[in-house]
């Protein structure tokens, strides 16, 4: 038994906020693992996740879940998909890998990348609008899309998990600056 | 009395009533009125003076072209100057303050300047302040800014916020009176989204302001039923008190969105919002502005646009006098006698410069056809009119109208050139509109309303169906078809009167003339040589009536002589709405690393590096100043141990089969045999043989690599990765992503680093020299189960360890080491001692690697690799590059050890000559790149640069520092100061 203990600490130390029609909170219960698909392996890839838990590969800028829900895959890259999934363990590759149940995939655990902010509400769109570059129109960017953009100077992954709600995922260290970007929004806005 | 001018009816709200100042003095007026109309109400007419005459100046338009009535609005630091009282919303205490005058408004001690007028023709400037050309600089430039000029800056910081946002929109329809609306309502019933901009602060463009008959209804009241029915539908926004600046690439439009009213009530709130809309299509329905004519004194305050009158009569229930006159060339100008004698206002007489028939009967109004006004009278005011004819007419306002020109800007913000229209005496928009866009109503030219909201309607529909959208089967609203005539008329022979052409920069007639027989034929000469629409209202009641003047002064036809090039933005734009909410912290992003908290409370100093901030000592109670910190930290960190946050260090994971032949294709040296389990160091170049970054990559599995690149150039170095794989060399099988943030990683450095480490790393996982030596990498866990990766590799030159744990654990691994390094007395250190231990070390980094250095410059040239192909080993060997003679990277001591400690600063940045050279540019052997003192050895050391350094060592040369004026002799050595063999390392 060690004499020292870890602590761990998700980036915004848990945020949550809430304002009149929008609530801004960071996701702190969610793992996210890079899977990337070997030359040629994307088909057995694809075969073997769905055939584990009914997971296809997503369309890009979209998502897909499994048959439980309990898993999302994100497309942003050719090679590559995200799974976006409940999980807080310190092992997410490897509980991923077992889930999707794909040898000869690769994982890279990303989940202490990011900092995921969670914005939503029926007043989100209207503070999104002030950062985010892209058309977040609900016919547009319909639900469980996903896109790569910049918001205030922060490379930023964007991703819809409800109708009025919204995971704005920044670089860890930048955690800070998006969130205060988001308050600065809503400041202005409502 | 108050508001003496004042009507019934309106658009205003007469209940309502709102005060403000002028000039100090406490006026009022009504909800819904614009600083103009309320001061007009007031009788005040004359609001400022000009800028170059400081002639008395009144409210000419009704608009965002006015030229005259710019004041200084609000106080202190919330001043905001030439701001257009014709577009300024009242609101109660409104501070308003008139320009460029010196003692009151009525009695301006500058107004002096009109007496000299026949000197201050154009090219004034030009012509006199040419000798000697000295004084040009200390007097002329102060003294010129100080008499001539618009407002005056607070010289505060703006404290207004602002804000930026985006927009998307399948149609964007700029402008919202009867054509906008009609082109909004065809397009929003299609389904399309659709965005509907005006810059007014209520919608309906000139159905506000007249008497028109809509649908059965008033124009006002139709407007107000299309925009309610508008701003029910979800498919639609609508933007009012916006203005649409610039048209840019791919269907973007900039736009300023004016919030003032809710700045006012929170402070909190952004004065205004900078949206820049993504539009599929655009139909630009900006309807057009009512020009002068250039007559003898037309510049006198009551003399104004006939359409401004009817704005003030019709929308603002202001009778802007009691004896009016209207002159015109067209017929629209007859509906303002009409509209005055039909609410009761003395009209005392018609003047129309053609010879027609008269347009109407005007009751009580003497007419005049063919007849020209060539002079006024009137001082502060207008008092009366002489016709050409020679007949004195008394009036208070003059009502003029030169004919509409399409307010075609936007149309030509990508270089489009409007074309002549001789039917209508203007400039329409052609062909070459910015892609996408489209054009309706009277800015293209369709003067008759009725036909403008057929046409608006339209275009609404058939843009819509463009896009794929099912158009509805509403018919267009349907009005009285009322004729436009004109004839051109630009200027009137006024003898020795001036005739102003462009009223805020003073440029008369006769300073066209005078440019065009000087030479300049270009309309862009012309502009310049006058400043004619040059400025804040960018002429635009004055371009068209000069380049009219222009043709006739040259005898050209008007297509022949041009326009000046449009450019964006539309209107002015707040310097602040352009920097939205970027101000201060928020200038850019900050990144704060792992141990970030845990640093601010031992009160660490922190450096911006990058975006990163990023400690950069840790003072200790006694130190006063930082090299007390570092000396210290250097010290304890090669005596026992330190620890320093390297998360900044860019970190890639790389999996796939065929990463070790992707990195030997990178890198300068050999990767493919890299055993799983160890670190190589790496260098790689630039395609032209430049070294482009180093740092150390690690082989954690058989198909896993896992990189470090410098801090600077962690996103370069991934990008040119990217590009490698996926354009060089896509059929390898490699897979990269940033692991940067996913770890938080810290250097544990010193003799006692290993024990250190011992205490917190699990049991199963060996660490000692045998085990894990030198350059050995590998994964493990520590405190009880924590994964971890540990490398062997020392940036410090001392027994060194880099320990990563997801970044989740980060600021719990300082504060662990830190623990359990309490015995070993470990420090944390700095950035300031990092660089020190690499500089006695011999490290290159940043300075070093500056872009014009090949690996053999940096001594690595045995590193580079001959037996495979490398990124930059062909252009590597390009003779140039391998010339002895080239800037070679070497260390440098000074001969007197003691040099510089007195002055308390470094060598770094002198320049290197020989020890008998003057120092200049042909002398100059090389310079010092890094520099600092060393608390090792007790004296500077620095690393540097200098023609055939390899081959020099043991040779004096002189470090010479110009700038802070320092000249000493330095010895040429080794760049290792620090263990040279590297003993320390392997122990």
């Amino acid at each position: 038994m060690s004499d020292y203990t870890m602590v761990k600490e998700s980036p915004l130390g848990g945020a949550e906020h809430e304002f009149d029609g929008v609530t801004v909170s960071e996701v702190v219960d969610q793992s996210l693992v890079m899977i990337a698909m070997p030359n040629g392996e994307a088909e057995n890839i694809e075969a073997a996740m769905n055939k584990a838990c009914g997971l296809s590969v997503p369309a890009m800028g979209q998502s897909t879940q499994s048959s439980d829900g309990s898993v999302t895959l994100w497309r942003l890259q050719k090679n590559q998909v995200m799974a976006y999934y409940a999980y807080e363990g310190d092992d997410a590759e490897a509980n991923i890998a077992e889930r999707i149940d794909a040898p000869s995939a690769y994982y890279t655990d990303q989940s202490d990348t990011w900092a995921m902010i969670r914005v939503s509400g029926e007043r989100s769109r209207d503070i999104l609008e002030r950062i985010c570059p892209i058309d977040l129109d609900p016919n547009v960017f319909t639900l469980g899309s996903v896109s790569r953009t910049i918001m205030e100077h922060i490379g930023t992954v964007i991703y819809r998990d409800g109708d009025d709600s919204y995971v704005l995922l920044t670089m860890r260290s930048f955690g800070r600056s998006m969130l205060h970007a988001i308050e600065v929004s809503v400041e202005n806005v409502l | 009395m108050s508001q003496i001018n004042r009507i019934d009816g309106g658009l205003i709200d007469q209940t309502k009533s709102v005060s403000f100042t002028f000039n100090g003095q406490i006026l009022r007026g009504y909800e819904g009125d614009t600083l103009a109309s309320a001061l007009l109400a007031n009788n005040k007419h004359l609001v400022g003076r000009s800028f170059k005459y400081h002639r008395p100046r009144g409210i000419v338009t009704a608009g965002s072209e006015e030229p005259n009535a710019i004041m200084e609005i609000g106080h202190g630091a919330y001043k905001e100057p030439n701001t257009r009282a014709t577009i300024t919303q009242l609101y109660n205490g409104l501070e308003a303050n008139s320009q460029n005058h010196r003692g009151p408004l009525g009695f301006d001690f500058m107004a002096i300047t009109d007496f000299f007028s026949p000197f201050l023709s154009a090219g004034f400037y030009y012509k006199t302040f040419m000798w000697p050309k000295a004084f040009w600089e200390k007097f002329y430039e102060p003294a010129i800014r100080h008499s001539a000029g618009l407002g005056k800056l607070s010289m505060l910081e703006d404290p207004d916020t602002y804000d930026k946002g985006f927009r998307y929109c399948d149609i964007l329809i700029i402008g919202a009176g009867a054509s906008g609306l009609s082109a909004a309502l065809t397009a929003a019933e299609s389904g399309a989204r659709v965005i509907l901009a005006d810059e007014d602060f209520i919608m309906g463009g000139r159905l506000n302001s007249e008497t028109n008959e809509i649908n059965g209804m008033s124009g006002s009241e139709w407007a107000k039923q299309a925009v309610a029915k508008l701003s029910a539908m979800d498919n639609v926004t609508l933007m009012a008190d916006t203005t649409i600046f610039g048209a840019y690439d791919h269907g973007i439009y900039g736009a300023i969105e004016n919030r003032a009213d809710e700045a006012r009530a929170d402070s909190n709130k952004p004065r205004q919002v900078n949206w820049r809309i993504y539009t599929k299509r655009t139909i630009l329905c900006a309807g057009a502005t009512e020009r002068a004519i250039a007559f003898g004194n037309n510049d006198r305050p009551g003399i104004m646009m006939a359409s401004a009158v009817r704005t003030y009569l019709n929308r603002f229930a202001v009778a802007t006098g009691q004896s009016v006159s209207v002159y015109t060339n067209n017929d629209d100008g007859w509906q303002t006698a009409k509209d005055l004698t039909d609410k009761g206002v003395k009209v005392v007489a018609v003047i129309d410069s053609r010879s027609i028939d008269p347009v109407m009967a005007i009751e009580g109004a003497e007419i005049f056809m063919g007849t020209d006004v060539t002079d006024t009278k009137g001082r502060r005011a207008i008092k009366s009119i002489t016709l050409s004819n020679g007949k004195t007419i008394n009036t208070d306002t003059l009502a003029v109208s030169g004919g509409w020109n399409p307010n075609l800007h936007l149309t030509c913000h990508h270089r489009g050139i409007p074309k002549w229209n001789e039917e209508l005496a203007t400039f329409l928009p052609d062909s070459s509109v910015p892609v996408g866009m489209s054009v309706a109503g009277r800015a293209k030219g369709t003067m008759v309303l009725a036909d403008a909201i057929v046409e608006g309607h339209n275009e609404g529909s058939s843009v819509a169906a463009d896009l794929g959208f099912k158009t509805g089967d509403s018919k267009p609203a349907t009005t009285a078809s009322v004729a436009y005539n004109v004839s051109a008329k630009w200027g009137v022979p006024s003898g020795k009167n001036r005739a102003w052409v462009d009223y805020q920069n003073d440029v008369t007639a006769k300073d066209i003339k005078l440019a065009n027989q000087e030479g300049f034929k270009s309309v862009e000469h012309v502009k310049r040589y006058t400043t004619l629409g040059m400025a804040t209202d960018q002429g635009k009641t004055a371009n068209v009536l000069a380049i009219g003047i222009m043709a006739d002064n040259m005898d050209k036809s008007i297509e022949d002589t041009g326009t000046t090039i449009f450019r964006p933005p539309y209107n002015p734009v707040a310097m602040g709405a352009f920097a939205g909410r970027r101000r201060g912290m928020e200038f850019y992003p900050t990144r704060y690393t792992p141990s970030h908290k845990w640093s601010a409370e031992q009160n660490a100093i922190f450096v911006e590096v990058g975006m990163w901030y990023r400690s950069q000592w840790f003072p200790q109670p006694g130190e006063t100043f930082w090299r007390d910190s570092v000396d210290r930290e250097v010290r304890q960190t090669r005596e026992s141990v330190g620890i320093c946050d390297v998360t900044t260090l860019g970190k890639i994971d790389i999996k796939g089969a065929d990463v070790s032949e992707f990195l030997n294709r990178l890198y300068v040296n050999a990767f493919a045999k890299v055993p799983v389990g160890k670190t190589r160091y790496g260098l790689m170049l630039r395609e032209d043989g430049i070294a482009m970054d180093d740092g150390t990559t690690a082989r954690l599995g058989e198909n896993h690599f896992v990189m470090t690149t410098t801090t600077a150039n962690a996103v370069s170095v991934y990008r040119h990765m990217q590009f490698c794989h996926q354009c060089l060399w896509p059929d390898l099988d490699v897979h990269m992503i940033s692991v940067t943030e996913q770890y938080a990683q810290y250097a544990v450095a010193g003799p006692n680093s290993r024990k250190l480490l011992q205490k917190i790393v699990d049991a199963e996982h060996d660490i000692s020299n045998e085990a894990f030596p030198y350059m050995g990498a590998g994964e493990i866990s520590i405190c009880g189960g924590i994964p971890a990766r540990l490398f062997r590799i020392s940036f410090s030159g001392e027994l060194a360890y880099e320990i990563a744990v997801p970044t989740r654990y980060g600021d719990s691994l300082i504060r662990v080491l830190m623990e359990a390094g309490e015995e070993f007395n470990a420090i944390p250190y700095g950035t300031e001692a990092l660089g020190a231990m690499r500089i006695e070390k011999g490290h290159a980094a940043g300075p070093e690697l500056n872009g014009q250095t090949s690996a053999y410059d940096l001594g690595m040239g045995g590193m580079v690799s001959g037996k495979k192909d490398f990124i930059g080993y062909t252009l590597g060997l390009r003779e140039g590059m391998q010339r002895d003679d080239r800037m070679q990277m070497v260390g440098f001591k000074p001969v007197n050890k003691g040099a510089l400690l007195d002055a308390g600063h470094s060598m770094a940045g002198a320049h290197l000559v020989n020890l008998r050279d003057k120092p200049d540019t042909f002398t100059d052997q090389g310079w010092i790149s890094s520099s600092i003192y060393s608390p090792i050895f007790g004296h500077y050391i620095g690393l540097g640069y200098i023609k055939g350094g390899h081959s020099r060592k043991g040779e004096t040369v002189r470090a010479v520092d110009l700038v802070r004026g320092q000249d000493i002799e330095v010895e040429i050595c080794s760049p290792h100061f620090y263990d040279p063999e590297g003993e320390c390392l392997r122990v």
